[in-house]
C-alpha cells in the first residue's frame, strides 16, 4: 500500500461521507426547501403581484379547507391507515348543515347536524377497520361511494343555496382583513398538533403507526384507538366541508372531492420534512402550502389548466418517492 | 362468537354496497308481450339538475303514455351506462332516447342500435347532425353565444378593445361547441382573450371552486384586467361571479342554464349579468311527439338535427322564469 | 496485534484481510484486524457485539472502503468498489433477516437479482428452474421449486437462501447467526449442508453467539474484541471456557449468578388452561422464583407465554394473580395492569419501535404514569427512561436515540426497561437472550435474578438448555401443549429434560 493511494482512499472516503450528509440533508429539507424554491420562482416571475397582501391572502384563503381536511388526513396516516371518504365526508356534512338551514333550522342545530354527520361516517369506518378488520382503502373506498350517493339524495341531485348571511359570514366573514376560514385551519392544525404531540393517544396513535404488534403488546388498546383516529376524522371533514359550503355560499354532492387526493398528497409530502418521515402535522401544512402556492402561481402566470393538473401529478409523484427514499434511508 | 359477527358484519356491509350500486341502475320493465310499446332511454347526465329532471319527466311521459319503460342512468360513468344499455337493447325494444348524452361518448350502443335497426330519439345529445340518431333536438348555440355577448355588450359599453374571459369544459359537447363560437365572436369584434385562450374547468363536480379560483388569481394578477366574463355553465358563472365580488370587480357574467341560483343573483343586481334558458321541457315535448308519430305510422322524423331557439334571461325577464332545477 | 498459531497450510487462503484499519467520524472500529480463511474450511468468527465483526464482513463483502488494509481473494489483492464486485470475486453473505422474498416462488428466489436467465428480456422459466434444481440438489434439499418463499419453514428459508449464494459461484460464504430461528433437528440439516459444501472446497466463515455449535462445526475459530483480531486457533486447541474469556477480557464463570436461597409468596396460578396447542397446563410461580420452561419448537412453550400475557385468548382454565383471578379475554392493557408483564420472543418486530427514541419506547407501556389528565409530559418521560437505562446498563448516545441503532443486546434491555418500569408482579420472558452476546446475556442473568431476589415471579422461556438450567431455580418442560416434567434447576440433568422434551417420561 503506498502512502499515495492511501490518501487518495482517505480523501474518497471522506468525500463520501460529506456527500452522503449533504444528501440527506437535502432529503430531510427537501419539502421545505421545494417550497421556499416555488415562492422564490413564481415571485420572479411576477415580483408585482406574487408576494402582495392580497395574493398572500387568497392563497390562505384557498388552502384553509385543503388544510383542515388534510390535517384529518394526518390523524389517520399517523395510525398507519388512510381515508378515501374524507372528501366525499366534507360534502355531505356541508350539504346536511346547508338543507337544514334552508329549512329553516337553527343555525346551532344545523352546524351540529352537520358535524353529527361526520362523526358517524367516520364511527362506520372506524368500526369496519377496526373492528370488523376490514382494509382501510376497500372500507373508506366503500363508504366514501355510499356517502357521495347520500349526498345526492340530500341535495336532490342539484346545487343547494340561499342559506342565512349567518352561516355564509362563517366561510366569507373577515376578521382583520383575513378571511375567517384560515383562522379556523390555524386552529383546528394547532389542536390536531397538540393532540399528535402531547397527548397520550396520540403517542398510542404513532406507536400503531409504527408497529402495531409491538403496540399491542405493549398495552394500547388498538382498536380502540384506530376507531378514535376514524371518528375524529371524520368530525374534522365534516368541519371542513361546512366551511367550504359557508365559503361558496352553495353545497354540492361532490364540492369536495378534490380534497381527498390532496390531502393524501400533501401528507406524503409532509413526511419527508421530519426525520422519522412518518406522517406530521407541520409536514402536511408544508405540503398544502405547496400545493396552494403552486395552483396559483401557476394561474397567476396563465398556465393552461391541463398542464396544471399534469404538473400538480409530476409533483405528488415526486412526493411519494421522496418519502420512500427517506424511509430507505433508515 | 366473534368470527360470526365478523361474518355478518361483512354480509351487511356488501348488502348496502351492493344495494348502493343497484339503486343508481334505474328501475325497469323486463321481457314483455309484443304489442307493448318498449322504450330504452338513458342519460349519463342524471346528477346534473337538468338530467335528473329528465329522468322524472320520461318516466312519467311513459306512464302517461303506456310504455314499458326502461330507463338507465349513466351518473357519468360510460364504461356502467353502455353495457346496461346494450344489454336492453339486446332484450328488445322499440325505440330508444338519449337525454343529454354526447354522441362521442355511446359508439357501442349506435352500433348496437343499429345491428338491432332500433331508432335513437335523442336530446341535447350533440351539436352537429349525425347519422347516429334518427332526431337530436338540442338548442342554438349559435343564437346562446349571440345573446349573452349581446347582453354584456350592452353592459360595458361594446366589445371592441375589452378583455373577456371565456370559461368553457370541453368535454362537454354543448359546452365546447358554444365556448369556441363564444372566442370566435369576440375575437371578430376586436375584444382581447384573457388568459390567450379559453379557461379550461378541469372537475364539473368543483367547477364552481376552480373557476372562483382562477379567476381570483387571475384578478391578483391583472387587477382591473377583466372587463366581463363569460361562462359556458351557470355553476362556473357563479364562482366567477363570486370572485369577482370578493375582488371589489364591477366585471358583469354570463352563464346558460338558469339555475335557480342564478335567477337569484341576476335578480340581487351584482355580478351575475344574465343566462339562457333552454327550453328542455318544450323540446322534450317536440321528442315526444316525433316518437308517437313513430310509434302510430312507422314515420322517422323529418329532420336529423333541429335547434330550438333559446331565451336570455336579465333582470327584466328573472322573475318569470322557471328555473332549470326546479323543472319537476 | 495477533498471536496465531501454525494453523494455515500451503495454498493461499480463500479469503484474507490483512491489517485493515477503519474508523467512523472518528470512532476506530477496526483497529487493524486479520483474518484468514482456508478453501475447505469452517472458520468461526467470534466476539462480542461492538468488536467489529459485522464492520469486518461489511468491508469484505464490498459494502464499505477500509480506511487501509488489504483484502486477498486466493492469495490475489482485490479492491471492492461495490458489493457486485465482490460477488462476483464469489463472497457472498447470509445474513439473520434473511432477504428471501415471500411473495414470489423458489426458483426465482434462488435466482434472484443478477441471476434471472432470459431470452430478449423475458424470463426464461424452464433455465431458471433447472438452475434453482441444480443448487438445490447441491444441497440435498428437496423443496418444490414453486413453492412461495413465504410458505417455506425457516430452516427450507435458509435453504433457498443458501442456494442462491451458491448461484452466484461462491466460494467464500459468509453465515451471520444462520441457526437462531431453527430447532435442533433443522440445525442438523443445516450443518450437514455446511460440511458437504466444506467437502467441495467452499470456505465458510460462521459468525455465532452459540457456542456449542461452534465447537460441534467448525475447524478455526478467529476471536476479535475492541476492533482488533485477539487470536485464531484451530478449534480442537481450545474449549468454550477458554473462548469465553478471551472474547470478554474476563473470566467466564461468574456467566449464571447464584440461585435463591428461598421462594416466596404463590403469585401466579395456573389451572386447566386450554389454548390453541396449550392443553391443560396448570402450574403456579412463586415471588423470588425464576421459573424456567423448556421443550421442542412446537410444544406450547410461546403460546403459553402470550395467553398469560394476554396477548392470545384462551378456551378454558384460570389465571390468578396474586390472589386476583383475571377476567378471560381480558387484552394486554388490562393484564398489565394486574401486574403480569411480557418480554416478547422477537424483539425487532414485536418488543420495539425501532425507529423511536428510547424514551418513548419506555413511556409506551407506562403512558398513564407519564402523563396527567391525558397529556404527556416530557420531563415524566426523560425521568422514567433516565432510571430504567440505569437500572439496566442500557449503552447508548443519549435517551433520544432511535432504538433501532442499539445492538441486539441494548434493544432487548430497552424492552425490558419498559416492562419493568410497570413494577410487574409476575415477569414473562420468552427467549430472553436470544442474539445477544455474551457480555450482556451475563448482565441479563443477573438482572433477573435481582428481580426475583425483589418479589417478582420471573418466568422464562428458553430454547438453549444450559441457559434454562443455569438461570432458573425450577424447570417445567412441555410437550405438545402440556407439562411433561418439572425438576429442579439444580443438579439438573440434559438428558433428562431433553427426553422430557421428548414427552418421554422416566
Amino acid at each position: 500500500m503506498t502512502n499515495q493511494k492511501e490518501s487518495t482512499r482517505t480523501t474518497a472516503v471522506a468525500l463520501q461521507q460529506s456527500s452522503r450528509r449533504v444528501g440527506s440533508v437535502l432529503i430531510s429539507g427537501s419539502t421545505v426547501f421545494a417550497l421556499i424554491l416555488l415562492i422564490l420562482f413564481f415571485f420572479a416571475m411576477r415580483p408585482d403581484t406574487f408576494l402582495t397582501f392580497v395574493n398572500v391572502r387568497n392563497i390562505l384563503y384557498q388552502i384553509s379547507i385543503l388544510a383542515i381536511i388534510a390535517g384529518a388526513q394526518t390523524i389517520v396516516m399517523v395510525v398507519g391507515d388512510f381515508d378515501l371518504s374524507v372528501g366525499a365526508t366534507s360534502s355531505l356534512a356541508g350539504a346536511v348543515t346547508s338543507v337544514l338551514l334552508l329549512q329553516e333550522q337553527g343555525l346551532g342545530v344545523a352546524l351540529l347536524a352537520g358535524v353529527a354527520v361526520g362523526l358517524a361516517v367516520g364511527l362506520v369506518n372506524g368500526v369496519l377497520i377496526a373492528y370488523l378488520k376490514m382494509s382501510a382503502f376497500v372500507a373508506t373506498l366503500a363508504t366514501m361511494t355510499s356517502v357521495v350517493g347520500i349526498a345526492y339524495l340530500v341535495t336532490g341531485g342539484t346545487t343547494v343555496f340561499g342559506m342565512p348571511a349567518e352561516f355564509n359570514q362563517l366561510g366569507q366573514g373577515r376578521f382583520l382583513n383575513i378571511p375567517l376560514p384560515v383562522y379556523f385551519a390555524i386552529g383546528i392544525s394547532i389542536l390536531i398538533w397538540a393532540g399528535l404531540k402531547y397527548t397520550t393517544v396520540g403517542r398510542r396513535w404513532h406507536a400503531i403507526g409504527g408497529n402495531v404488534e409491538v403496540a399491542r403488546l405493549s398495552g394500547v388498546n388498538v382498536r380502540w384507538a384506530r376507531l378514535l383516529a376514524f371518528t375524529l376524522a371524520g368530525v374534522i371533514s365534516a368541519i371542513g366541508g361546512i366551511l367550504l359550503a359557508a365559503r361558496l355560499g352553495s353545497a354540492a354532492a361532490e364540492q369536495g372531492a378534490d380534497n381527498t387526493l390532496f390531502s393524501v398528497a400533501a401528507v406524503f409530502l409532509g413526511m419527508t420534512v421530519i426525520r422519522s418521515g412518518a406522517s406530521n402535522l407541520l409536514g402536511t401544512l408544508v405540503g398544502v402550502a405547496i400545493i396552494g402556492v403552486m395552483s396559483n402561481g401557476l394561474n397567476i402566470l396563465g398556465v393552461n389548466a391541463y398542464v396544471q393538473q399534469v404538473v400538480t401529478g409530476l409533483i405528488i409523484i415526486a412526493a411519494v418517492t421522496l418519502s420512500g427514499l427517506k424511509t430507505r434511508e433508515r | 362468537m366473534r368470527n360470526k359477527f365478523k361474518v355478518a358484519g361483512a354480509l351487511v356491509a356488501a348488502a348496502v354496497l351492493a344495494l348502493t350500486g343497484c339503486s343508481s341502475s334505474g328501475s325497469g320493465g323486463g321481457g314483455g308481450e309484443d304489442d307493448t310499446f318498449k322504450v330504452i332511454a338513458f342519460t349519463s347526465g342524471n346528477q346534473t339538475p337538468v338530467g335528473a329532471w329528465w329522468v322524472k319527466a320520461v318516466e312519467a311521459k311513459a306512464k302517461e303514455l303506456g310504455w314499458e319503460l326502461k330507463m338507465v342512468q349513466g351518473d357519468f360513468d360510460f364504461q356502467k351506462m353502455n353495457p346496461a344499455v346494450e344489454s336492453a337493447i339486446g332484450q328488445g325494444a322499440d325505440v330508444i332516447l338519449d337525454g343529454y348524452t354526447d354522441n362521442s361518448s355511446i359508439a357501442s350502443i349506435v352500433t348496437a342500435a343499429k345491428d338491432a335497426e332500433i331508432p335513437i330519439f335523442a336530446q341535447d345529445a350533440g351539436t352537429e347532425p349525425t347519422d347516429s340518431f334518427v332526431t337530436n333536438i338540442t338548442t342554438n348555440q349559435q343564437q346562446i353565444v349571440d345573446k349573452t355577448l349581446g347582453a354584456i355588450s350592452d353592459k360595458i359599453g361594446g366589445l371592441e378593445g375589452k378583455t373577456i374571459m371565456v370559461i368553457g369544459h370541453d368535454p362537454h359537447a354543448g359546452i365546447r361547441e358554444r365556448s369556441r363560437l363564444a372566442v370566435e365572436a369576440l375575437e371578430k369584434a376586436g375584444a382581447k382573450i384573457a388568459g390567450g385562450e379559453i379557461q379550461q374547468v378541469t372537475n364539473p363536480g368543483v367547477g364552481r371552486t376552480e373557476a372562483l379560483n382562477f379567476v381570483a388569481d387571475y384578478l391578483a394578477a391583472n387587477p382591473n384586467g377583466l372587463d366581463a366574463v363569460w361562462a359556458g355553465w351557470d355553476d362556473a358563472a357563479l364562482g366567477a361571479a363570486q370572485a369577482l365580488a370578493e375582488g371589489d370587480s364591477a366585471a358583469p357574467v354570463t352563464g346558460v342554464d338558469a339555475l335557480s341560483e342564478t335567477i337569484a343573483a341576476i335578480e340581487a343586481g351584482g355580478n351575475m349579468l344574465a343566462t339562457i334558458e333552454q327550453p328542455w321541457p318544450a323540446v322534450l315535448d317536440m321528442l315526444v311527439k316525433d316518437v308517437e308519430e313513430y310509434r302510430k305510422s312507422g314515420t322517422l322524423p323529418a329532420k336529423d338535427f333541429v335547434a330550438v331557439d333559446v331565451t336570455l334571461v336579465t333582470k327584466e325577464n328573472a322573475a318569470d322564469i322557471t328555473p332549470s332545477d326546479k323543472l319537476g | 496485534m495477533t498471536t496465531t498459531a501454525d494453523t494455515t497450510t500451503a495454498v493461499a487462503p480463500a479469503l484474507e484481510a490483512v491489517d485493515i484499519v477503519k474508523s467512523f467520524d472518528g470512532v476506530h472500529a477496526l483497529k487493524g484486524v486479520q483474518l484468514s480463511v482456508q478453501p475447505g474450511e469452517i472458520h468461526a468468527l467470534l466476539g462480542e457485539n461492538g468488536a467489529g465483526k459485522s464492520t469486518l464482513i461489511k468491508i469484505v463483502t464490498g459494502l464499505y472502503n477500509p480506511d487501509s488494509g488489504e483484502i486477498r481473494r486466493d492469495g490475489e489483492t482485490v479492491d471492492f468498489s461495490s458489493v457486485s464486485s465482490a460477488r462476483k470475486s464469489g463472497i457472498v453473505a447470509l445474513y439473520q433477516e434473511l432477504s428471501i422474498v415471500p411473495t414470489i416462488s423458489v426458483a426465482e428466489n434462488v435466482l434472484l437479482g443478477e441471476n434471472l436467465p432470459s431470452r430478449a428480456g423475458i424470463v426464461d422459466g424452464r433455465s431458471m428452474r433447472r438452475r434453482a434444481k441444480e443448487q438445490l440438489d447441491r444441497l440435498q434439499q428437496k423443496i418444490p421449486l414453486g413453492k412461495l418463499a413465504g410458505e417455506l419453514s425457516p430452516v427450507q428459508q435458509t435453504m433457498v437462501a443458501v442456494a442462491r449464494a451458491l448461484a452466484t459461484d461462491a466460494r467464500v460464504l459468509i453465515l451471520d447467526e444462520p441457526t437462531a430461528s431453527l430447532t435442533e433437528t433443522e440445525i442438523v440439516e443445516v450443518f450437514a449442508v455446511l460440511r458437504a459444501l466444506r467437502a467441495e472446497g467452499v470456505a465458510i466463515v460462521y459468525v455465532s453467539h452459540r457456542l456449542e455449535e461452534v465447537f460441534e462445526l467448525c475447524d478455526r475459530l478467529t476471536i476479535m474484541r475492541n476492533g482488533e483480531t485477539i487470536v485464531t486457533k484451530n478449534v480442537a486447541d481450545t474449549n468454550i471456557d477458554e473462548v469465553i474469556s478471551t472474547m470478554v477480557g474476563r473470566s467466564a464463570d461468574s456467566l449464571y449468578p447464584a440461585r435463591a436461597e428461598s421462594i416466596g409468596k404463590v403469585m401466579l396460578t395456573v389451572e386447566g388452561l386450554q389454548g390453541r396447542r396449550v392443553k391443560n397446563v396448570s402450574f403456579q410461580a412463586h415471588a423470588g422464583e425464576v421459573l424456567g420452561i423448556g421443550g421442542l419448537a412446537g410444544s406450547g412453550r410461546s403460546e403459553l407465554l402470550r395467553i398469560l400475557a394476554g396477548a392470545q385468548g384462551h378456551k378454558d382454565g384460570t389465571i390468578t394473580v396474586d390472589g386476583t383471578v383475571l377476567k378471560r379475554r381480558s387484552p394486554v392493557g388490562r393484564v398489565l395492569d394486574e401486574g403480569v408483564a411480557l418480554v416478547p420472543e422477537e424483539r425487532r418486530s414485536q418488543g420495539v419501535l425501532l425507529g423511536t427514541s428510547i424514551q418513548e419506547n419506555i413511556a409506551l407501556a407506562n403512558l398513564s404514569q407519564v402523563s396527567r389528565v391525558g397529556i404527556v409530559s416530557s420531563g415524566q418521560i426523560a425521568k422514567i427512561a433516565k432510571r430504567g437505562m440505569e437500572q439496566l446498563q442500557i449503552k447508548a448516545r443519549s435517551a433520544k436515540q432511535p432504538v433501532g441503532e442499539l445492538s441486539g443486546g441494548n434493544q432487548q434491555k430497552v424492552v425490558l426497561a419498559k416492562m419493568l418500569a410497570r413494577r410487574p408482579k409476575v415477569l414473562l420472558m420468552d427467549e430472553p437472550t436470544r442474539g445477544i452476546d455474551v457480555g450482556t446475556k451475563a448482565e441479563i442473568y443477573r438482572l433477573i435474578r435481582e428481580l426475583a431476589a425483589a418479589g417478582t415471579a420471573v418466568i422464562a422461556v428458553s430454547s438453549e438448555l444450559p441457559e434454562l438450567i443455569g438461570m432458573s431455580d425450577r424447570i417445567l418442560i412441555m410437550h405438545e401443549g402440556s407439562i411433561s416434567g418439572e425438576v429442579a434447576a439444580e443438579g439438573a440433568d440434559d438428558e433428562l429434560l431433553l427426553s422430557y422434551a421428548y414427552g418421554r417420561s422416566e
